[in-house]
């Protein structure tokens, strides 16, 4: 490889690098918002955490009923199925499509709840 | 510049003639082999140093050398003497890109581009702290011992974290009893702790080493005449820094060409991955990163750019360690030499090298499994693959002071030092007095040829 084709390639390899950059600018001069692929939910309701602890949680609040419902038998929990199970989902995002599905996807995190379950 | 060994103050006995001399003379200084020194340069690449006979065919052959002074002759003399002090206040052990020309063309089969190399390794032991984790990343047996506390380090701020109870609150959400996910037992935030503490260690480790070094190269370098003004710090950093970025030092090797291309993959790739980490470590505090916070999806451009980066981090890798096993082959093929095949080898490299290269790869290349299982939601070997990970992290910041990798701070001072002081290399040199020609021979055309 000769000095001046060494030096395009550097040069190429900076420029890739500071595309991720140019991209988060311009989503910054668009103005668009944190989570722009999320459908709002339902007017006048409130999630049972803010939405950055929920991306996190949610799934282990499902587990969590489900180990006390199915796994300890303990029915009295079923009353929680409506304040934090999937149910309780539905209540706001009732498009599964723009709801799971559109994060998901763009997160690259394979959902497979909807392979046995319905939502 | 440095004294040549050849002169006054070095004389290893006091002569007759000497002692009869008048007293104005300065008086000689016994000079005092470190044999110490010796035993860890002949264990770590320059075994073969003995051999030496001082002809300077090292010197004469390589490219990256000033006229004045030239390496690598008079280090291989004070390597064989185990002169430390000269040795640890050297910068032109640093010029040396570990090309081989030398190596190749040496009439004994010294190999002096392995011993400019394990004195550039003791040069890093010398100058860290505190030593006795210098001593363990020197040698196999230390890597275990740095490994395992490396595993035990995160396993402690993990437990740490779980006794806070802050993840628990955080999910149970009021609630009292909960299956707490693996990725709670590593949040982020802990991790960006960690290892930013780990950093800061490492920067101080350097820094401290760095000012040691720079100060030793003031006094030695500096005492003779040199040039009446330093260049200005501006210009000299400018100049060091377009040296790193184009690799310029590479292209003069001619038996290690294509290091030049793999040691920029290597270096571009961990560029790349280190603007990618800034980006997750900023991005909850940074206004102008918008978008999902983690995890990234496939399509999103900074996970494109760290999986690029990944792959040229592995490229640049595989490409080193292809070049450096098939070195005998390429550099006498047909093992084609006369009469000191017992010496005159072609060794693939000491432990550092290898440590080096090892220590990279497997941070990439776990992170690639981790990422693959994690698409596939394997989560057991998912789970195993990101510990792993997490553990080759942590030794590979917690050997960067005190491996080769340390070359990035020093070669980088000694590139300021010489551009300060305009200590030029031979091929600049010979650029700019003869603009015509270009630093290559001149070709011959067929015809041409007498």
């Amino acid at each position: 490889m000769t000095n001046g084709n060494y030096r395009r390639v550097v040069m190429v390899g900076l420029v890739v690098m500071g595309l991720p950059v140019l991209f988060s600018l311009v989503d910054y001069a668009r103005g668009a918002e944190g989570e722009p692929f999320l459908a709002p939910a339902k007017p006048d309701t409130a999630c049972i955490l803010e939405s950055a602890a929920m991306r996190y949680t949610h799934m282990t609040f499902l587990k969590d009923l489900r180990d006390r419902v199915v796994r300890e038998e303990n029915r009295s929990a079923e009353g929680d199925l409506d304040a934090r199970g999937m149910n309780s989902c539905r209540g706001c995002h009732p498009d599964r499509a723009a709801f799971c599905d559109r994060c998901h996807d763009r997160a690259s995190v394979r959902l497979d709840c909807f392979d046995c379950h319905k939502y | 510049m440095v004294p040549s060994v050849g002169d006054e103050t070095t004389m290893v006995k006091r002569s007759p003639h000497r002692d009869s001399a008048p007293a104005k003379k300065p008086r000689p200084k016994r000079v005092v082999p470190d044999r110490e020194v010796v035993r860890r340069l002949l264990g770590s690449g320059g075994d073969a140093m003995g051999q030496c006979m001082q002809c300077a065919t090292c010197s004469a052959v390589c490219e990256l050398t000033p006229d004045d002074a030239p390496f690598p002759r008079k280090e291989m003399l004070w390597a064989q003497w185990g002169l430390v002090d000269r040795l640890v206040s050297d910068v032109d052990i640093w010029l040396c890109h570990e090309c081989h020309d030398c190596t190749v063309r040496c009439p004994r089969g010294a190999r002096p581009g392995d011993v400019m190399a394990a004195l550039r390794q003791a040069c890093v032991s010398h100058y860290s702290f505190p030593q006795g984790l210098a001593r363990a990343a020197a040698a196999p047996a230390g890597l275990v011992w740095i490994v395992l506390a490396s595993a035990a380090l995160l396993a402690a701020a993990s437990i740490g974290w779980d006794a806070t109870g802050v993840t628990v609150a955080e999910l149970t959400g009021g609630g009292t009893r909960i299956a707490i996910p693996f990725w709670t037992r590593f949040p982020h935030g802990l991790l960006i702790a960690l290892f930013l503490t780990v950093f800061a260690f490492d920067v101080a480790v350097l820094g401290l080493g760095m000012r040691r070094y720079w100060r030793a190269l003031s006094a030695t370098a500096l005492s003779a005449p040199t040039r009446a003004t330093p260049n200005a710090w501006g210009q000299s950093l400018r100049a060091a820094l377009g040296r790193i970025v184009w690799h310029d030092d590479f292209a003069s090797c001619q038996h290690e060409a294509r290091r030049r291309f793999g040691h920029g993959l290597v270096v571009y790739g961990t560029v790349g991955l280190m603007v990618v980490d800034l980006w997750v470590v900023t991005a909850r505090q940074n206004p102008l990163l918008s978008g999902l916070v983690y995890p990234l999806g496939l399509a999103d451009p900074w996970k494109l750019l760290a999986n690029l980066a990944g792959v040229a981090l592995v490229m640049g890798c595989v490409m080193m360690g292809i070049e450096r096993l098939r070195r005998r082959e390429r550099w006498f093929p047909g093992g084609k030499w006369s009469g000191l095949e017992g010496v005159r080898r072609a060794p693939s490299g000491t432990y550092g090298d290898w440590l080096l290269l090892g220590l990279i790869s497997t941070v990439v290349l776990t992170g690639f499994v981790t990422e693959g299982l994690h698409l596939f939601r394997v989560d057991e070997l998912r789970y195993a693959a990101y510990a792993a990970h997490l553990v080759s992290v942590t030794t590979l910041f917690v050997v960067l002071p005190y491996s080769k990798l340390a070359h990035l701070a020093y070669r980088t001072l000694a590139f300021l030092f010489v551009e300060r002081y305009g200590l030029r290399r031979r091929a600049a040199v010979r650029a700019e007095t003869a603009p015509a020609a270009s630093c290559a021979q001149p070709k011959l055309s067929p015809q041409e040829v007498p």
